[in-house]
């Protein structure tokens, strides 16, 4: 048995789906194409480490949207919503360490001088330098993340989507990383030892950025934070705006919000509760997306340890 | 952004097409400016078709620079090598050695079995536009019959 998803989000969550399969199967194109490429340039091995660690958010998610439909079970009442959650940790744990081990390995070629070499290589009876194989790699390697990472946002600002806008900030890492492999060998081919590792350390540091901003938004969620948004740490708009009217329709209660999945679930706490409620009209008007208020829960005065 | 990179990258291709790929120290310059090159033999390889010889023939011709060559065991020759004191080192290796890290193995000369070590030529890392023309003449002579 499987759970429905509220009706106005159903063809972005298929839209979703199918364009994580298609950044499975192109970007498995990618890995060995530059595996190939590769040859004995650690800097190559380590774009595609970093190429396969990519793969992660994606695969990630297509779990998530599956598991996400289950029926409550007497094992788990609460449902599955909450493996969003789950799935944007390992989303945001992923990007991190991406961004954290290009930084560590391109720190560690500067600080050690490591010269790389890139000899040539035979292909087709002919030998040309394998710099240009690898930047024809790694052109190719630049152009699904660039289109597919542009594709998901909107979807996932629609979805309120936190492991699709994660995945598409591993895309914008993909990509950069690419540039920035094609600038590192140019520069090696042009005598510049250094200008691989140093692009590299540019792009790490804003990958570890996005990376880390992510991680403190997927913790807040797992330990019930207040809804934050999508692209960072800091409480949603809609969110706030839901608090404020809740606030105002129950002036004696304590409002609190958390955010499972895409989903926000309210407490009206220390008020008993109402007969009727309709989730709709508790929407603040003007803001979209009302299908995120999935459950108003009241506590009595009294009914908590809190109390 | 991404247009703006890609136009500078395109830019950075094209203006570098002839040059590509250089030295990080040099070494090719240096080498045709001064007409000779710094070459270790490792002491007690066995090379009986002197295929050693002829890479440095084939590479004099080539640079148009006569080697100028010391003898003595592999270690300290690579080590010399990967300072830059030395520019290229031939004899006896083993293809899997731990040295592979450190310095550049270029295709061997010839190929014996598992037991016993190639003859092989090293040169030093980062040093693109010498080690293409090495690479060029080490398959040259390891497809020699």
């Amino acid at each position: 048995m499987t759970q429905t998803m509220p009706p106005e989000i159903e063809q972005d969550l298929a839209r979703a789906r199918r364009l994580e399969w298609v950044t499975l199967g192109t970007m498995s194109t990618v890995l060995v194409l530059m595996f190939l490429a590769a040859g004995s340039s650690q800097a190559m091995r380590t774009a595609w480490f970093e190429d396969v660690l990519s793969l992660v958010p994606a695969l990630v998610f297509l779990i998530a949207a599956k598991v996400e439909r289950r029926q409550p079970s007497r094992a788990f009442p609460y449902g599955f919503h909450r493996v969003q959650s789950l799935a944007f940790l390992i989303s945001a744990v992923t990007l991190a360490s991406v961004g954290g081990f290009l930084l560590f390995d391109s720190a560690s070629t500067l600080i050690k001088g490591e010269h790389v070499t890139i000899a040539p290589v035979t292909l087709f009876g002919q030998t040309l330098w394998l710099g240009w194989v690898m930047i024809a790699a790694l052109v190719y390697s630049v152009i699904p993340p660039l289109i597919l990472g542009r594709l998901k946002l909107p979807v996932a600002q629609r979805l309120q989507d936190k492991v699709l806008h994660t995945d598409a900030l591993m895309q914008k890492a993909d990509w950069m990383t690419g540039l920035a492999g094609i600038v590192g060998v140019l520069g090696v081919g042009l005598g510049f030892w250094w200008a691989d590792a140093t692009a590299s350390m540019f792009i790490a540091a804003s990958i570890v950025r996005d990376g880390v901003s992510a991680l403190r938004s997927s913790t807040a969620e797992l330990i019930d934070g207040a809804p934050r948004k999508l692209e960072k740490d800091e409480i949603a708009a809609d969110a706030e705006e839901l608090r404020r009217r809740l606030a105002g329709r129950y002036p004696d209660a304590q409002i609190r919000l958390r955010e499972t999945g895409r989903f926000f679930n309210a407490q009206v706490r220390g008020v008993l509760p109402e007969n009727q409620v309709d989730l709709d009209e508790l929407w603040p008007a003007g803001e979209d997306r009302p299908w995120r208020l999935a459950q108003v829960s009241f506590i009595p005065p009294g009914a908590d340890q809190e109390s | 952004m991404v247009i703006r990179a890609s136009i500078l990258c395109a830019a950075l291709v094209l203006a570098s097409c002839g040059q590509v790929p250089r030295d990080t120290e040099g070494s090719l310059e240096r080498i045709r400016q001064n007409s000779r090159f710094r070459v270790g033999l490792i002491s007690g390889s066995i090379d009986g078709e002197r295929r050693g010889q002829l890479l440095l023939d084939h590479v004099a011709r080539t640079s148009g620079a006569r080697p100028v060559a010391e003898s003595g065991a592999a270690e300290p020759l690579l080590q010399k090598l990967e300072e830059g004191r030395l520019d290229l080192v031939v004899g006896s290796m083993a293809e899997k050695s731990p040295w592979r890290t450190k310095v550049h193995f270029l295709p061997p000369l010839s190929r014996n079995d598992n037991a016993k070590p190639s003859i092989m030529a090293m040169a030093r890392n980062g040093e693109n536009a010498w080690i293409a023309l090495l690479h060029r003449e080490a398959e040259r002579v390891g497809r020699l019959p």
